[in-house]
């Protein structure tokens, strides 16, 4: 009988924001344990939350193979690896303090808005041991925020948002983040003319590939990509991967089954070609395909696929994908795609974004295209948000159909 | 026993929960489990900042108190402070589900709901199903410093049966579910099943739709999600706080709707919705956010309500003990209109019938994505069609309801709920009659 011990430590501080004046601190600690046993093609799985006894957590785990829950053994042999990427973020002592200093700044700076909503500051530290001697320890931690602002003049629950994950904060490039959001709100522009670049963040798009991508889905033929492994599916420029070991953020360079991939790199989709699908031990066992170090399990779940650390890389600057004016979408919601993979965006906020600048507030519109002609014939290039300096996601530059505008 | 200390308002809530997670793909078993967790939230107001913590050391309750009072700073004159004054003292214990509770069922019972269905999943179009069945029984001990000492439980559970179909290029994904507060309620009948995956079949050749805009129907499913996404979200008063021009807007009195429309939210409704008090310790109410067309309530916390010096409602809830409660609905509801189904229907030219949705959601446009969309003609039902999303904007769509049907259906979902930033999913229920929409967006 095999094993593997996965113990999860958390730690976070958050801070909420409400009606632009910090409102309280929540502290909140955890510490997760969770045994793996396998057995004659078997699982069994327990967890325990807090401190006890991993002998009575283990049995506890052997009596679950008693479900007969199928389960490939495949444990990682004679591995050692640590990872510590803690960083002085902001001391804890002064987390409420520097946190009330930004938000009182946001609202001199920006008296027509209302700020809200949650700024959360935790560590992690991560250990997953097995008995064929592998043992990986993480720890790292991260600052996020999420804002909500609100136009004081406007009856709506929220207007605009601002959000970041970083591994480090930066004052004042969070003020001017949001000076280059609000200090053109106000300012409203009509659609342009003919056609013109889309730029939306680029998992408003990715997450649909995502979906496709998940191994059971894709054996099964009912995923748009069924079939089409080894083949040329986007543009030459398109890639898309898992990287747990991007330097700004902190994930574990393993996953929940001890999967460490080479590089800590896993493509799905290298230079436009359909390259992996996302796998965790079981899927990879039952369907004979690479595993791509997608295990997760919160807790004391037999582990299913996730896509962490999912990105597409960057082709190119910004300032080189758009020379001129493109729509800058801000906020989508409730957009879907239907089964042939046309993707409908109700955008509910977007600016005019002109020679590497939001110049002004577009009306609201909604924008459509097809996955495999947004990434294909009408792909423009990927690149890091420039807008922003501190903020820094993906976005996507493509020609979307824009319909519905108001 | 807890020590509250002098000088602060103070309340701590012991959550205890029962899961239970079944899972098969194809048929094959995939999860089989059973948890029970136990942890709890503290909270501490010294009248100008809220402390918190979110702990599993339920054997340091006091400690964790402790804490929290070092970080913050005593108030005499706390009790007199408006939040604090608002504070209900409840006692009270309330044990609904203890004779029909989930975990009295074992889980090769539970399996057999989900296995005694796979023979009906049969299609020559089937490519994958999985079948899942999840249940969860919480028992709540809350106690505050003002004297509350509230004890009850709530619980819910449900099957569904995901699958996916396809025919070459075509393909199609949807799910039939069932979910009520005791097992007895959830139970998938043969005919159903069939049913359902011949419907699918159908919408693997469903029509495109040209964008634009149309009449709508919804269904009472959807007309649960539009009650929660359009306006439900927008009678949560936190969305208020500082906000004058939220205040004036959302003035109580204001005609904000057609007149033949109500909405309501009560937490004493049964299924996911129901909770006989939140989590500050305030009893359930039924509260009217429309009554004929006219902005009627909304919906509270203890803050909330001291703020717009309003009632409290029973709408502070949280997911789980990792968090604090914050404003929420519970079961938000569409009262029933006078019209038949047929004569709803017979009121449609051209247009389209909205069946179910995937998800929902609702700022200053309102969205909801179908899964099963049919266009109407000439009053009658039609073809499947493939819509990706419907769109409006909620300030008008509110007066665009032109019909209600006369019977009202109350739908909970163990599966998925509502999100809120940081907090989700969270178990509310919605509902109400078929509503007709005389225009919204359609792509």
């Amino acid at each position: 009988m095999e094993h593997e011990k996965l113990t999860i430590k958390e730690t976070s501080y958050s801070v909420n924001v409400s009606g632009s004046k910090v409102d309280s601190l929540r502290v909140k600690q955890d510490l997760k344990t969770v045994i793996r046993v396998y057995d004659d093609g078997k699982i069994g799985v327990a967890g325990r939350i807090g401190e006890g006894d991993d002998g009575a957590l283990f049995e506890e785990a052997k009596a679950k193979l008693a479900q007969n829950i199928a389960y490939p053994c495949n444990l990682t042999e004679n591995q050692k690896r640590e990872e510590n990427k803690i960083k002085n973020i902001i001391a804890e002592k002064d987390y409420v303090k520097t946190l009330k200093k930004l938000i009182a700044r946001l609202s001199e700076c920006y008296p027509d808005f209302v700020f809200s909503n949650k700024i959360n500051m935790g560590e992690e530290e991560i250990v997953y041991e097995n008995s064929k001697n592998t043992k990986y320890s993480y720890k790292g931690n991260e600052i996020g925020g999420a804002l909500v602002i609100k136009d004081k003049a406007s009856a709506n629950i929220m207007d605009l948002s601002y959000g970041f994950n970083k591994t480090c904060y930066d004052e004042d490039k969070i003020v001017s983040d949001i000076g280059k959001l609000l200090n053109v709100y106000h300012k409203k522009v009509g659609m342009p003319d003919g056609e013109i670049p889309v730029i939306i963040n680029a998992m408003e798009v990715m997450q649909y590939v995502a979906q496709h991508m998940v191994a059971e889905l894709y054996v099964s033929g009912s995923s748009l990509l069924s079939g089409k492994l080894g083949e040329k599916i986007f543009d030459g420029k398109v890639n898309i991967l898992t990287d747990r070991g991007q330097a700004d953020k902190s994930i574990a360079f393993f996953d929940t089954e001890g999967v460490v991939n080479k590089d800590d790199k896993f493509h799905f989709v290298k230079d436009g070609v359909f390259t992996g699908v996302a796998t965790y031990k079981r899927s990879s066992a039952n369907f004979n395909l690479p595993l791509s170090g997608g295990g997760y399990a919160p807790f004391d779940e037999v582990p299913q696929t996730s896509f962490t650390g999912f990105k597409a890389a960057r082709t190119d600057e910004l300032k080189n994908l758009v020379k001129g004016k493109a729509i800058y979408v801000v906020i989508t919601s409730g957009g879907d795609m239907t089964p042939d993979g046309t993707l409908g965006l109700p955008v509910q906020l977007a600016y005019l974004y002109e020679n590497g600048k939001l110049v002004g507030k577009l009306p609201e519109f909604g924008i459509k295209g097809n996955l495999f002609e947004l990434l294909g014939k009408d792909f423009i290039g990927i690149a890091r948000d420039a807008v922003f300096d501190f903020a820094d996601d993906n976005v996507l530059v493509a020609k979307f159909k824009v319909n519905n505008v108001k | 026993m807890i020590k509250f200390r002098d000088g602060f308002y103070a309340d701590v809530r012991v959550e205890t929960v029962f899961t239970t997670s079944i899972k098969y793909r194809d048929g094959a078993l995939e999860e089989s489990k059973n948890t029970t967790l136990k942890k709890a939230f503290l909270r501490v107001f010294d009248g100008d900042m809220w402390y918190y913590a979110s702990t599993y050391k339920l054997n340091d309750l006091q400690g964790e108190l402790d804490r929290l009072y070092e970080n913050a700073s005593a108030d005499k004159k706390i009790a007199d402070n408006a939040t604090v004054k608002r504070f209900e003292v409840n006692k009270a214990d309330v044990k609904k589900f203890k004779a029909n509770c989930v975990k009295n069922t074992s889980l090769s019972e539970k399996a057999e709901m989900l296995t005694g269905k796979f023979a009906f999943l049969k299609s020559e179009h089937l490519k994958m199903f999985v079948a899942l069945y999840a249940d969860k029984y919480t028992e709540i001990e809350f106690y505050s410093s003002k004297g509350a000492e509230i004890k009850y439980d709530f619980q819910l559970c449900g099957i569904r049966f995901n699958a996916s179909f396809a025919d070459g290029e075509n393909n199609f994904t949807a799910g039939l579910s069932k979910s009520g507060d005791c097992i007895s309620k959830i139970h998938i009948s043969e005919e159903e099943v069939v049913s359902f995956v011949e419907e699918c079949e159908k919408f693997l050749y469903a029509k495109p739709v040209t964008a634009g805009e149309y009449p709508v129907i919804l269904s009472p499913e959807t007309t649960g999600v539009f009650a929660h996404e359009s306006f439900g979200h927008k009678s949560e008063a936190d969305f208020t706080i500082g906000d004058e021009t939220m205040r004036r807007e959302w003035a109580i009195g204001k005609k904000v709707g057609s007149d033949i429309l109500s909405i309501y939210d009560s937490g004493l409704e049964d299924g996911s919705g129901y909770r006989p008090y939140d989590d500050e310790g305030t009893r359930a109410k039924k509260t009217y956010l429309i009554k004929n067309g006219v902005l009627s309530g909304r919906l509270h916390s203890a803050s909330t309500a001291t703020d717009l010096n309003e009632d409290l409602t029973g709408n502070a809830r949280a997911v789980s003990c990792d968090f604090e409660p914050i404003v929420r609905m519970t079961s938000t509801i569409v009262e029933a209109g006078t019209l038949t189904k047929d004569e709803l229907f017979a009121g449609v030219k051209h247009g389209y019938f909205i069946k179910d949705y995937k998800h929902g959601s609702g700022m200053s446009t309102f969205t909801i994505a179908p899964n099963f969309a049919y266009e109407i003609v000439d009053g009658k039902i039609g073809d499947p069609v493939k819509i990706a999303v419907i769109t409006g904007n909620v300030f008008e769509t509110l007066n665009l309801i032109d019909g209600l049907s006369d019977k009202a259906e109350i739908i909970s979902s163990v599966f998925g709920g509502c999100g809120k930033m940081e907090q989700m999913p969270l178990h509310v229920s919605f509902g109400g009659p078929y509503v007709r929409i005389s225009k919204m967006s359609v792509q």
